[in-house]
């Protein structure tokens, strides 16, 4: 049973062949059923209202302990998150887990948290560093995250243990290692810890038998992991230092390519690591060709390897496309 | 694919009687890569140009007329069809040509005036007509878009501009199937969506806006979330999921500008949220619980 969004795609490909009459377009529509009816309209905005009260809510008290109001006692600060928190695991408890009532609660109170130990920070004066308010915060709502099996979620967690990170490195290693180790160590610890979030996720799916399908936080997870690794690559390419980001970086542009062209189908993986691969090329070929051509020709020579590179791995792209669609 | 199709031959609404072999929705992703490369080949591919014959880069008009000619060629070639890969070097080239115009423009009106706005956006709305290449369609009418902005605000019309664009881009959208070129369509609308979430974003362009409007403190966050609701509207309304998801990013960013740049305090941002999210919970629970029941959604 097709849905009206794979519909659409149908369409739109009978519209490029020119399947389709212009006087009959209107009646394919209709056909396909793309349009959305009054009772995809209700359910909508039905969700829409809910997101955005919910969130809404919880962003206010954000915002309100983040004014941090001097007026106010402490205590009755306390028992305002605390009670909004109860109200929204309450709210969660008592839905239907999957429903997306229990999925705003759930994210709503995943939210209250961090404002609760923001509370807690600004009130005992805690001298916590701001890595440690994070860190904690994606501590506290794992088991929610776990539970709760939502793609936000699980977002907001990977945004705050990527931000603790760049953080604890921001407040510590600076200042004992120097700029330039700090941002490689930074980089080596985004990578690993992504890299394994993202294998772990994957072994889980693969365990429950969903494997043909990709989440979209394996697909935010494989940017997270991809842009240290490639920054890091082409710091050593740079600096001809020991190949081990080199090295690292084959391995894992090998691992994608094997996962998700042979394995599992998943084009925008792939493009990400072609992306990589494009990069990592033309800065070897950028440290190669410009020290050893001293004129215009270099760079004329490195456009037309660009357009080389750009082209074969867009239609290689293309026809993995075409190839997994038919 | 062929279950859609197989619905469209048994109501005869397909010419073909056979479905066609392949899919040819393209991908946004890919798109991006030959459009990334191609912008990095064309400013390597300008440089060359530019030290090679830096004495010709002098004169406004001999750098027109050099750019001018570079276009016209590249249009010759790809309208008898070409291969893929000099297709990419066409974008590059092409990319290389304009900016020899836009710098000849430069020259010649000495400032960035409405009259050099005026000829980037001819230029720009000539190559989008002639140029047979989606991705070159698609920076192209960017480009347009970009000036078309830089001209209203210059003008001091930043207010009329919100608006029009506004409605030009969702028209264009609610008209999509009705055009002769759907691919043309969608590089058009993807380019005009992508730039006005840029555009109306505070945060990224913000400071040009403050010196023109007179509400600047509402009238910053408003339009970016406007845009934002309505393409993710019209993103549902045509089974649309990268202009749902274009929306919901322009909503993410007018959320979190909303945090940074209006001058109320947080107090008050604080109250506004929470008054937003108890009425529309409220007026969810009296519409959905009360109003329109779940039996009766059918009837509407």
């Amino acid at each position: 049973m097709s849905n009206r969004y794979t519909s659409r795609d149908a369409l739109i490909t009978l519209l490029q062949h020119q399947a389709i009459e212009r006087n009959n377009i209107k009646h394919a529509i209709k056909r396909l059923g793309i349009l959305a009816t009054p009772l995809d309209w209700r359910r909508f905005f039905d969700q829409l209202m809910l997101w955005l009260g919910g969130l809404s809510l919880a962003f206010a008290l954000l915002f309100f302990i983040a004014y941090n109001w001097q007026a106010i006692d402490h205590l009755f600060k306390f028992i305002l998150l605390e009670v909004s928190l109860i109200t929204a695991l309450g709210i969660y408890a008592l839905l239907e887990r999957q429903s997306v009532g229990a999925r705003v609660a759930l994210v709503s109170g995943a939210i209250l948290v961090g404002v609760l130990l923001a509370l807690f920070g600004q009130t005992y004066q805690t001298g916590a560093d701001p890595w440690e308010l994070f860190f904690y915060w994606s501590l506290l709502i794992f088991p929610w995250v776990i539970i709760g099996r939502s793609v936000v979620l699980w977002l907001l967690w990977i945004a705050l243990i990527n931000l603790s990170m760049v953080l604890y490195y921001q407040t510590f290693f600076r200042h004992w290692i120097g700029i330039f180790h700090a941002n490689e160590m930074l980089l080596w610890t985004l990578f690993v810890v992504n890299f394994l979030i993202g294998t772990a996720w994957e072994g889980v799916a693969w365990y429950r038998h969903q494997r043909d399908h990709t989440s979209w936080v394996v697909r935010i997870l494989a940017i997270a992991t991809t842009i240290p690794l490639t920054t890091l690559t082409s710091m050593s390419i740079i600096d001809h230092h020991a190949p081990l980001a080199l090295l690292v970086w084959t391995l894992f542009i090998t691992t994608l390519y094997l996962l998700y062209r042979q394995v599992k189908h998943d084009l925008f993986i792939l493009a990400i690591g072609s992306l990589s691969l494009m990069s990592i090329t033309l800065i070897a070929l950028s440290v190669h060709i410009l020290f050893k051509i001293h004129n215009a020709s270099a760079l004329l020579l490195l456009a037309l390897a660009l357009i080389a590179i750009g082209s074969t791995l867009a239609l290689w792209l293309k026809r993995l496309h075409k190839e997994w669609q038919s | 694919m062929k279950e859609a199709w197989q619905q469209l031959y048994e109501a005869h609404l397909v010419t073909d009687h056979h479905p066609p072999t392949n899919s040819s929705t393209s991908v946004w992703y890919i798109h991006f890569i030959t459009a990334l490369s191609g912008w990095i080949a064309g400013i390597l591919i300008l440089i060359t140009l530019a030290v090679v014959f830096y004495p010709l880069f002098k004169y406004s008009y001999l750098l027109i007329s050099l750019g001018g000619l570079l276009l016209f060629i590249l249009y010759a070639l790809l309208k008898r069809g070409v291969h893929h890969f000099f297709e990419h070097m066409a974008l590059s080239l092409s990319i290389a040509g304009q900016i020899m115009i836009t710098l000849g423009l430069y020259h010649l009106t000495k400032e960035l005036d409405a009259l050099f706005w005026l000829a980037f956006i001819s230029l720009q709305v000539l190559l989008i007509r002639m140029m047979p290449l989606t991705i070159h369609r698609f920076l192209s009418t960017c480009m347009a878009l970009y000036g078309l902005f830089a001209l209203f605000i210059l003008l001091g019309l930043f207010s009329l501009f919100t608006p029009l664009a506004l409605f030009g881009t969702l028209y264009l959208w609610l008209h999509e199937f009705d055009t002769k070129d759907i691919q043309t369509t969608h590089a058009i609308g993807y380019a005009l969506t992508l730039t006005l979430i840029c555009l109306l974003n505070p945060t990224l362009f913000g400071h040009h806006l403050t010196f023109w409007h007179p509400f600047h403190e509402i009238s910053l966050v408003l339009p970016s979330f406007t845009m934002g609701i309505l393409t993710l509207l019209v993103g549902f309304y045509h089974a649309n999921r990268l202009l749902m998801t274009l929306g919901t990013i322009a909503l993410l960013l007018a959320i979190s500008s909303y945090y940074y740049t209006l001058t109320l305090t947080l107090l008050e941002k604080s109250m506004i949220l929470g008054v937003l999210g108890i009425t529309l919970l409220a007026l969810r629970w009296s519409i959905f619980g009360y109003l329109l029941p779940k039996q009766g959604a059918n009837d509407g």
